[in-house]
């Protein structure tokens, strides 16, 4: 298997009056073409920073002080401005963590989903919008008439869905999404997953979910690596961690969850999980 | 469709119910002081004639203002002639009506703040919104925060004053004071625009200077804090232009309270700009009410003030019916689902 997405050695610093805070500090991590990789942590621990980094989004004061971020070779870090902002979307997307409030009130689905296609040079006539977006909107599980609403007359999930129908509106090789789900509740969040789970499927875009639910990460992921204050503990199989943990931190983070989850759900997240691997690979 | 006509109505109920509340409260505090309203008129007269004011002439003031009935017939006239149009006469000026006096001074006071207005908006807003957005990383732009600051701190008579020593008294460049040279023919011609532009120019430059300062800060935080939400992080993520960020939508959004803000004055305008207009005898209605109330002359007083409060309230009900239009989180009626 081939990287698509190459970080090497990323370091995070933003200045503090304390000196500066170490943000993310010498992370390495590898994405496969296709793969599906959670990202772990306690809240704080940098998991959001790596995010923007690979988007080249740090807001100052926060700056990106060292390291690499290679996407199929090429070093986001050395791109100008501009090429960078014409990879964003087209060849990384990313789902924000703020995602209820991702979608400007004012403005009507059609015209957010629009600007981000008109921003990357695809120009279509009316109907070739209406029709694209129609498509990617099905693709989520919504309806095209969605379009013609305000996102306040959207619940929460079909807001995420708008959200991920934008983000592979350009079949980007790269989804990232920061704790997409962690807003909704417990039954709009799985669904919100499977249709991410689908249409990264549909696409082939390699997916680096982060999040702190256990569960949801089994399901999803096939490798997991877990944070904490900036470093990477541990990267490993999905089987391994929840099975037989290296890194004592997440030993403890395993331990530290509700016990019933453990013995039972887990058990049986672990399982459909190894299904769903078994699954994919046997299709492919 | 029943939903936003039951909103309209709403709205248009509680417009009725405000100005017929402040036309009964302008009504009866001038006959709840103590005194005649009239006393006035008697002392002139009295310092003209040399003598005690004959008891058949104040009963004849008396009628004439209606003062001879019981207040309740007094209350429905005053009703009656509001709808035609009359507000009666002024005390000071009698027999000169009061309606012309108002008409007479509604157009200096709506040309020079409307105008004004629009400019310190405009350029405040504009301004402010690009310094928001370079936030620092701009020195030259970043200079402008403490001038406005000072500017919005100023007492507006103070920049005035100034203004009228500096620019007038100094160095003779505009005209002390008026809206025009007295005894210049008013008509519609080139010299006289020109003489009406000049003597507009430092009232109208020291409201706007005010202002301005104001608008720029309130358009600078608005976009700071626009910059901190989520649609504007998820609007760079998918690759816009910061150009299209800008305006489509830090902007936009910013100028929805803006806009609320821009609307609310524009119902202030009648008040006029009263310091400015007094410093500058501009002969607006501040000027008028400023005027009034040291003669005492409460008809011309109740007439501004109903002007006044009535256009706040055709202000609002407008802002009411057009929110609806611009912020589609207030829309009403039928469009979910
Ligand atoms: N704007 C900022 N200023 C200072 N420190 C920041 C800023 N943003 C993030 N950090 C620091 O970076 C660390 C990692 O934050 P983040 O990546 O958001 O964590 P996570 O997403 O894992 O919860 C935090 O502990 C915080 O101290
Ligand atoms: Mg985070």
């Amino acid at each position: 298997m081939n990287s698509v997405l190459e970080i090497i050695d990323l370091e995070v610093h933003f200045p503090t009056r304390r000196g500066p805070v170490r943000a993310v500090d010498g992370v390495s991590l590898t994405l496969h073409a296709g793969e599906r990789l959670g990202l772990i942590g306690e809240s704080g621990s940098g998991k959001s920073t790596i995010a923007l980094a690979v988007m080249r989004m740090i807001k100052p004061p926060g700056k990106i002080v060292g390291g690499q971020i290679l996407l199929d070779g090429v070093d986001l870090l050395t791109l100008s401005d501009e090429a960078m902002r014409r990879t964003r979307l087209a060849e990384v997307a990313m789902v924000t963590q703020g995602a209820m409030n991702s979608l400007n009130p004012v403005i009507k689905i059609r015209s957010q989903m629009i600007d981000g296609l008109k921003a990357h040079g695809v120009e279509l006539s009316k109907s070739g919008y209406e029709e694209k977006l129609g498509e990617l909107l099905t693709a989520v599980g919504l309806e095209p008439g969605v379009v013609d609403l305000y996102p306040h007359e959207l619940s929460g999930g079909m807001k995420q869905r708008v959200c991920i129908a934008t983000a592979i509106s350009l079949k980007p090789k790269v989804i990232i999404a920061d704790e997409p789900t962690s807003a909704l509740d417990v039954v709009v969040q799985r669904q919100v997953m499977q249709t991410l789970r689908r249409v990264q499927d549909e696409i082939g875009a390699a997916v680096i979910l982060i999040g702190h639910d256990m569960g949801l990460m089994a399901q999803f992921a096939q490798r997991v690596a877990v944070m904490r204050r900036g470093h990477i503990l541990e990267d490993s199989e999905v089987h391994q961690i929840f099975a037989n943990p290296k890194d004592p931190y997440t030993r403890e983070l395993m331990e530290s969850l509700p016990s019933f989850d453990r013995d039972t759900r887990f058990m049986q997240v672990i399982e459909e999980a190894a299904e769903e691997v078994a699954a994919v690979a046997a299709a492919q | 469709m029943g939903a936003f006509w039951k909103y309209l109505g709403n709205r248009i109920l509680i417009f009725i119910i405000t100005v017929f509340l402040a036309v009964t409260v302008v009504f009866l505090v001038p006959r709840w002081l103590p005194g005649d309203p009239l006393q006035s008129v008697y002392s002139k007269m009295a310092g003209v004639g040399g003598g005690a004011v004959s008891d058949e002439l104040i009963a004849e003031y008396r009628r004439r203002f209606g003062l001879d009935k019981s207040t309740f017939d007094q209350y429905i006239s005053f009703w009656r002639e509001l709808l035609r149009g009359n507000l009666g006469y002024s005390i000071a000026s009698f027999p000169t009506r009061v309606s012309t006096i108002l008409r007479q001074a509604v157009p200096w006071t709506i040309g020079l703040l409307t105008f004004t207005t629009l400019v310190s908006w405009l350029l405040g807003s504009l301004l402010g919104a690009m310094v928001g957005w370079s936030d620092g990383k701009s020195k030259k732009l970043n200079a402008l925060v403490p001038i406005a600051l000072v500017l919005y701190t100023t007492p507006y008579y103070i920049l005035a004053i100034l203004l009228v020593f500096l620019l007038a008294y100094r160095w003779a460049i505009f005209p002390l004071s008026g809206a025009y040279t007295l005894g210049a023919d008013k008509e519609w011609s080139w010299s006289f625009a020109m003489d009406v532009l000049e003597h507009a120019a430092l009232p109208a430059l020291s409201i706007i200077l005010v202002s301005l300062g104001w608008w720029f800060l309130s358009m600078r935080s608005l976009i700071i804090s626009e910059k901190g939400q989520d649609y504007i992080l998820w609007a760079e993520a998918r690759g816009l232009p910061k150009r299209r960020i800008f305006w489509s939508y830090a902007f936009r959004n910013a100028l929805l309270p803006q806009t609320t803000g821009l609307a609310l004055s524009f119902g202030h305008i009648v008040g006029g700009a009263l310091i400015t207009e007094v410093i500058f005898a501009y002969p607006g209605l501040g000027y008028v009410i400023y005027n009034s109330i040291q003669q005492l002359d409460f008809p011309v007083i109740q007439g501004t003030v109903l002007l006044l409060i009535v256009s706040v309230s055709v202000a609002n009900l407008l802002i009411d019916m057009l929110y609806p239009i611009i912020d589609p989180r207030i829309r009403i009626g039928d469009g979910g689902n």
